[in-house]
């Protein structure tokens, strides 16, 4: 039988707390943000506001901080969402593979996901330390005159965050990839095979056709998520050394509540969002072009 | 005979990567639960003693007994609670009016509310702080409980909404014709039926929870949760880290995560995937 297309006012009475709830976080703060990013609003020198036409877009462009931070935002991103593509599909392979340690290896691989990145930001912080840290006893064990501080230079200290920022999300990464491999039934590898496909045809013309689609998919989620990635920075870095690790969420967090330069913050923060609705959508016509 | 050299190689490649996986993910978790285990000034050493030579409980006694942590604990699972029952009460609701009935002005209603995931939470912390400010919610449990329930809403709708169309109508326009009314249907037909998807959404969204650091770091001051906590350890001077502190909070915040995702690894697992597939 067909949906109801009576008795709509159960239905409307049925969804009102969610629309309210989700309405007044989220549809009223963005276009309050919006309207802020054309006001001239510094709590620490007056509370009142005043119009400042596109002053705070225009300085954006002039903000060496600011310009630092554009620039990490993209190296991350694109460095972060390349090796979780590379990573990321290998490690789902490995986990549509049916053998003893299955379990254990699909148990072990949500523990990153599930950890707090906090947590795991902190304890990096202290992992990448030069005398005492994690990493470096590993790498002493091998090079025993080895001698690093990671977190004190900006470009380790970029990569640093990187890694950290794949040991936690490639997981999960794989785990929706795996969503989409267990859907090639194995016929189609049998059929292949007995046509004399090797395993990188195989690969090549089954595995990824087949899942491109979701790969892609999932890159608008997780380039979003990197893109708006603040915990990591925040827990690790700091932003340091000098401004090099800030990201643009950690910048428009500091500006919002530290410096208290609202109008200037929400102007970042609606650059940010055209940033990202700029690239969902080149990304969904991607995803559409594939389908014919 | 080739073959099963062949087969041979794989299998011990694949053991291989998984012993390399193990490691990558395994070592780090080691490292910190040996950290809270050793004391102070043996861990300002170098090679670090993968075997702690002296085992120690003490930073764990200090967290218990001397900075409170079993208040930070309740104040999380408090929040948690709540927020995993309002959100799940409603959503189960609006994906019922959602996917039972039929209207144009209703489908936008849900493609909104789904879509909503994609706007960050930097772009509308400032002005969100100004409103939960002025309608006085901000630091107090209600205000955190709906900050927490409202972040829940996109993810929990599409689980909810997904696993709802897979259940046949006709089951619930059998109950009809037996006589049951709109809510004896819902709650003895409709609701047993989703319980599956329930548990799979509750196990993800304590997860989602517990890992939170953006809402109640800039939406309370006094209440503090496990996530916020960590980071606020008192520490002897600016410059250093409290590692023997961190090290054992940590681990008391992902000691019960590791088992909680060994047990439930195939709900979660499945419901990670449902999520994911259909987005």
């Amino acid at each position: 039988m067909e949906k109801k297309r009576t008795h709509l006012w159960i239905a409307w009475i049925l969804v009102t707390p969610v629309i309210l709830l989700r309405g007044f976080t989220t549809i009223y703060p963005v276009v309050t943000t919006f309207i802020n990013s054309f006001f001239d609003i510094r709590l620490l020198k007056s509370p009142y506001s005043t119009f400042a036409w596109l002053d705070n877009y225009i300085k954006i462009f002039r903000d060496p901080k600011l310009i630092t931070s554009l620039q990490f935002t993209a190296i991350f991103t694109v460095v972060s969402m390349l090796f979780h593509i590379i990573i990321g599909i290998a490690l789902a392979l490995l986990l549509n593979v049916k053998f003893k340690g299955r379990r254990f290896l699909r148990s072990i691989v949500l523990i990153p996901w599930a950890m707090p990145m906090v947590v795991v930001g902190l304890a990096a912080r202290w992992a990448f330390n030069n005398n005492y840290g994690l990493i470096n006893d590993l790498i002493r064990r091998v090079i025993s005159s080895f001698q690093y501080d990671w977190l004190v230079y900006p470009f380790s200290a970029r990569i640093s965050v990187i890694i950290v920022d794949l040991w936690k999300d490639v997981p999960y990464f794989a785990i929706l990839v795996l969503a989409a491999l267990q859907f090639i039934s194995e016929d189609i590898y049998e059929a292949a095979r007995i046509d004399g496909a090797n395993t990188i045809q195989l690969f090549t013309r089954i595995t990824v056709p087949n899942i491109l689609k979701t790969v892609l998919t999932l890159c608008i989620f997780f380039t979003i998520w990197r893109m708006t990635s603040f915990d990591v920075v925040y827990s690790m870095t700091s932003g340091g050394p000098g401004d090099s690790t800030s990201l643009l969420a950690y910048r428009i967090m500091t500006e919002a509540f530290t410096n208290l330069n609202v109008g200037y913050a929400s102007s970042i923060a609606v650059i940010l969002f055209l940033m990202m609705s700029g690239l969902s959508c080149i990304n969904l016509f991607c995803i559409k072009k594939i389908d014919i | 005979m080739s073959y099963k050299i062949k087969k041979r190689m794989r299998t011990i490649l694949i053991w291989f990567a998984t012993l390399i996986t193990a490691l990558v993910i395994l070592i780090p978790l080691y490292w910190i639960f040996i950290s809270s285990i050793t004391p102070e000034h043996e861990l300002f050493t170098s090679p670090i003693n993968y075997i702690p030579l002296h085992p120690t409980l003490k930073h764990y006694q200090k967290l218990f007994l001397s900075l409170n942590l079993i208040q930070k604990m309740f104040n999380t699972l408090f929040i948690t609670a709540f927020a995993l029952t309002i959100s799940t009460v409603i959503c189960l609701m609006a994906a019922y009016g959602f996917n039972r009935y039929e209207s144009n002005a209703l489908k936008i209603a849900q493609m909104s509310i789904v879509f909503s995931m994609m706007v960050p939470a930097i772009v509308k912390a400032r002005p969100l702080y100004t409103f939960i400010r002025a309608v006085g919610l901000h630091d107090t449990f209600p205000g955190l409980i709906l900050l927490y329930s409202s972040n829940l809403i996109p993810f929990t709708m599409l689980i909810l909404g997904n696993f709802l169309t897979s259940i046949p109508i006709s089951i619930e326009e059998a109950a009809e014709v037996d006589g049951a009314n709109f809510f004896q249907k819902l709650l003895y037909v409709t609701l047993p039926l989703m319980r599956p998807a329930i548990a799979t959404i509750l196990m993800i969204n304590f997860i989602t929870c517990l890992n939170d650091l953006f809402t109640p770091l800039y939406f309370s001051n006094s209440i503090e949760v496990l996530s916020v906590a960590i980071t606020t350890l008192p520490k002897d001077d600016m410059y250093s880290m409290p590692w023997e502190l961190i090290s054992s909070m940590g681990w008391i915040i992902v000691f019960p995560i590791i088992i909680f995702v060994c047990v439930f690894e195939k709900n979660i697992m499945d419901g990670i995937m449902a999520g994911g597939v259909k987005t």
